[in-house]
């Protein structure tokens, strides 16, 4: 156990440079302690809802992070997977009255096997193509689930009633214990995170990034590319058929409307989380999520109810199309190659002689400017 | 020595070139094989026909008696075949130790006890482990190259097969780069063949030299043989200059 | 005239009809890709734009609708441009992020129209309102008017392509970006104005669709769909292909429809690009372009 204590933190110590570690990514660790604070802080159930949300979205925006940030396949047809998660869960509870234990995996699977029926083909061709076909597909399903009314119900959508199956005295019913419910799915978010940090650390997680970054080097050196794609497409499925599950209890009705979250287009809500977060930290997709929840509730919160859903959805696309034209590391990455650069700067300005103050106003000056310094992924 | 690679009659049409025409050549195990010729005779459509990454348009490639033809490059690359490339031979963005981490996919099966056995050693046996943190793209080109090398080898190759690893070098780091090849042939029984331009260099490190010409092959032999061959002579500097050769 | 002949008249009519405004959003891609390797999906939204601004010009007289969509296709034009300058300019050597560049736009402009027009469907009337009935196959006027001006519009494409210094230009940089350049011509612009006339193309379409059925906030993103679709299957960055690509992919739609299952209309289309995608990923024509870089 110790021995495992240490080699993790040798890992930890040995991959992030000193002032990163202190200065970026200790404190974004420390943050991820706030979400056990919410039900105190969070004055309304209403608020507790979205915070439900948010750690439902980050389960799903952690797995959109192994297919697209790691090994650099831009699917559409992510939040797809999640509603094949959702819709399993749904039918094994109303048909089956199936216990929370069985449907998390059995949802993860689902979506897996979904993802991997969609993987054989659409990984025949290359990113590009890759991206429109996972998109047709999204729209395929979606007209699946509205036209297989037997088994679907159709755009009447499931409804589902039940709570998770209780812990001994623990009740999860989010009409009652809300707060339990928030804990369930908090830890599950916790877990998601957990185990992507895992993928990331293994060879797994590198075999990945190399297929992202060369992948005719990855070819030469025996790595198989297809199966590796599928693999990875198979993971970020699960994960997202895990937060179906969370996202049926919690909505307690699933349908396949143009606004549901299940259509193609719902993906680029979860791109933004993953590009305003980082793209290239596993803190990346939490940040992400957080500020799309949270952010409109702050910005009315302050300035009053000035965002409609429609304003918010213009000033997200419009953070979209930025962040992929200027930072392209996020807001994680940036942070950390914002410190990075102040401190490099002010040494070298002082070295050069320049005075204190000068030499701090070029060193802020550099870290607010995107040009990464640094490794890219951790 | 009995060859480990044949290439029997290989050939490639790309929308009318003929990159490569009835090609035939053996590589023997154990050997540094030379590949040299004028630009566009064929040498990387060779080692892209061999390894699977452009299909043939007709021919046949056989290793170790298996029929290769055809099959996917990591297929090719699994069984012991590995090739680098001229350009984009490394992750950029990574360090070198994650470089060489990424290429690492464990030790294969029938892996020679003379293989280095992880990334540790590759690393110290290029001399790159104290850059080991540096990005790929920080480092001399020089260590660069070297590192390409390095990530063929985490592939446990028996025949690796380097696309001009000396392009751009100077000659300290061509003669650096030599001495490596040499040391990969001998210490870890990998048979090479390389193509280069640096006649120095191949002439130095090859036991046998092939000469490619407009695809195909127009000489074949030792070194000294090979500089003096009056086909190879005219194909590098004119018909004129062998013809004046041959007539002193 | 027989039950089955008027039946296959009329859905070939409605097919004919609807051809003509898929063509002309894949014709807003394709000229787009193959110049410069982005597909833009935004251009749904653009189309959707255009068939509101069309709907907001329009008047109750007929002639300011012959007017509307011209006016609305110089708009989004010059909104197209702009974006160009402003967005897209910045992707040309990774077009895949001027793909994501497009998803966020999408996000913008559709909810600008429902914050400008909100969310209930606008219908523009028709200009001609006869009907022209032959032995039971109905075609209203307004429909021929449409095809017609369709048909109008690509053939004015095609020439100013194949005929103008212009449209020449416009060929030699998407065969050969850094060869035309060399040979003096402004790329730059080159891009811009096709980013424009591709937005253009889509507003119209946009215009006509909203003089043929109901519009709102989505109908962009729909047609997207079955632009793109039309656009891949006669091989993105090939303008003949599109065209004829628009035949097949409307003629499949209206007849699986009618003949088979209805609501699995979209399906077909999707189906069909589907397998393009996987058996012929240039499409069923040569494409031209920059389309064998993107998609290897």
């Amino acid at each position: 156990m110790a021995t495992a204590i240490g080699r993790l933190t040798s890992s930890i110590t040995t991959q992030y440079p000193p002032l990163d570690l202190l200065t970026v990514r200790l404190p974004l660790a420390a943050l991820l302690f706030v979400p056990l604070l919410a039900p105190p802080l969070l004055p309304t159930s209403r608020l507790l809802s979205l915070a439900v949300t948010a750690a439902i979205y980050v389960i799903v925006a952690n797995g959109l992070h192994v297919i697209f940030s790691y090994t650099g396949q831009l699917s559409l047809a992510h939040t797809t997977l999640w509603g094949l998660g959702a819709y399993t869960a749904a039918l094994l509870i109303t048909h089956y009255d199936a216990p929370t234990l069985a449907l998390l995996p059995a949802a993860g699977l689902g979506a897996a096997l979904g993802a991997v029926a969609i993987g054989i083909p659409a990984f025949r061709t290359a990113g590009f193509s890759f991206a429109i076909i996972t998109f047709s597909f999204a729209e395929i399903m979606r007209l699946v689930a509205n036209n297989w009314t037997s088994v679907t119900e159709g755009s009447l959508g499931i409804t589902v009633f039940d709570a998770p199956t209780p812990l001994g005295p623990i009740k999860f019913d989010t009409f009652n214990h809300l707060e339990n419910f928030y804990y369930l799915t908090l830890a599950f978010a916790y877990l998601s995170l957990v185990a992507l940090w895992l993928i990331r650390q293994s060879r797994l997680g590198k075999t990945f990034i190399a297929i992202r970054e060369n992948e005719a080097l990855a070819r030469s050196v025996g790595i198989n590319v297809y199966l590796h794609k599928l693999l990875a497409f198979a993971i970020s499925g699960f994960f997202a058929g895990v937060a179906g599950v969370f996202f049926v209890y919690h909505q307690k009705h699933i349908e396949p409307g143009p606004l549901s979250p299940f259509g193609a287009f719902f993906t680029i809500q979860f791109l933004l989380m993953i590009l305003i977060g980082g793209r290239f930290s596993v803190l990346g997709p939490v940040i992400g999520a957080a500020v799309v929840v949270f952010g409109p509730e702050v910005v009315n919160g302050i300035l009053g109810d000035v965002l409609t859903l429609s304003r918010t959805q213009i000033i997200f696309g419009s953070l979209l199309a930025i962040s992929v034209l200027t930072a392209p590391r996020g807001i994680v990455g940036q942070a950390s190659a914002g410190y990075q650069n102040f401190f490099a700067v002010l040494r070298q300005s002082r070295e050069r002689g320049r005075s204190w103050p000068v030499s701090a106003a070029l060193a802020l000056a550099s870290s607010i400017v995107p040009v990464g310094r640094g490794k890219q992924d951790s | 020595m009995a060859p480990v690679l044949t290439v029997e009659r290989l050939s490639k049409n790309f929308s009318g070139v003929r990159a490569l025409e009835h090609l035939s050549l053996d590589v023997h195990e154990g050997e540094i094989l030379g590949l040299v010729g004028p630009n566009g005779s064929g040498k990387t459509t060779l080692f892209s026909c061999v390894t699977g990454f452009v299909r043939a348009t007709a021919g046949q490639v056989t290793w170790r008696g298996r029929d290769i033809t055809g099959l996917a490059p990591d297929q090719i690359a699994r069984l012991g075949v590995v090739r680098t490339f001229q350009q984009k031979m490394v992750f950029p963005k990574a360090t070198v130790r994650d470089n060489v981490e990424m290429a690492w996919q464990g030790l294969r099966d029938g892996a020679s006890d003379r293989v280095l056995t992880c990334c540790d050693d590759i690393l110290h046996f290029l001399g790159l482990a104290d850059v080991e943190d540096r990005l790929a793209t920080e480092i001399p080109f020089g260590s660069a190259r070297k590192l390409g090398v390095g990530l063929a080898l985490a592939a446990q190759p028996q025949l690796l097969l380097l696309d001009e690893p000396a392009a751009g070098l100077n000659q300290d780091e061509s003669r650096e780069l030599g001495r490596l090849i040499t040391r990969i042939a001998r210490e870890l029984a990998v048979t090479v063949c390389v193509i280069e331009h640096d006649m120095h260099l191949v002439m130095a490190i090859s036991n046998r030299i092939a000469v490619l010409h407009a695809g195909r092959k127009i000489a074949e032999g030792k070194p000294d043989e090979i500089a003096n061959d009056p086909d190879v002579i005219s194909v590098y500097l004119g018909e004129k200059f062998a013809r004046s050769r041959s007539s002193q | 005239m027989p039950q089955e002949l008027t039946e296959f008249l009329q859905q070939l009519f409605n097919a004919v009809r609807i051809s003509g405004v898929y063509a002309l959003v894949a014709l807003g891609i394709t000229v787009i890709f193959g110049l410069t390797g982005i597909v833009k999906f935004s251009i749904g939204e653009l189309l959707t734009l255009g068939a509101f601004l069309t709907f907001s010009f329009w008047d109750q007289d007929r002639v300011i609708f012959f007017l509307a969509v011209p006016l609305a296709a110089l708009a989004i034009g010059a909104l197209s441009l702009l974006l160009e300058r402003v967005a897209f300019r910045f992707t040309l050597d990774q077009p895949i992020n001027g793909f994501i560049v497009s998803l966020g736009l999408i996000l913008v402009l559709q909810n600008f129209v429902i914050e400008a027009w909100g969310t209930s469907p606008r219908a523009i009337p028709p200009v001609f309102t006869r009907i022209w009935d032959v032995g039971g196959v109905r075609m209203p006027m307004h429909d021929w008017f449409v095809i017609w001006v369709t048909v109008g519009l690509i053939a004015s494409l095609f020439l100013f392509l194949r005929l103008t210094k212009y449209g020449r230009a416009i060929r030699a940089c998407a065969e050969d970006r850094e060869a035309a350049a060399l040979m003096g011509i402004p790329v730059g612009l080159v891009i811009a104005c096709t980013f424009a006339l591709g937005g253009a193309l889509a507003a119209t379409a946009g215009g006509l669709v909203g003089s043929i059925q109901v519009i709102h906030a989505y109908i962009g993103a729909q047609l997207l769909l079955k632009g793109f679709a039309v656009a891949l299957v006669g091989g993105l960055g090939n303008i003949e292909g599109a065209v004829v690509a628009a035949l097949l992919v409307g003629m499949t739609e209206t007849f699986g429809a009618g003949y088979l299952a209805t609501e699995w209309r979209d399906g077909y289309t999707f189906a069909l690009m589907i397998m393009v995608l996987l058996l012929r990923p240039s499409g069923l024509f040569r494409a031209r372009g920059r389309l064998q870089e993107t998609l290897q």
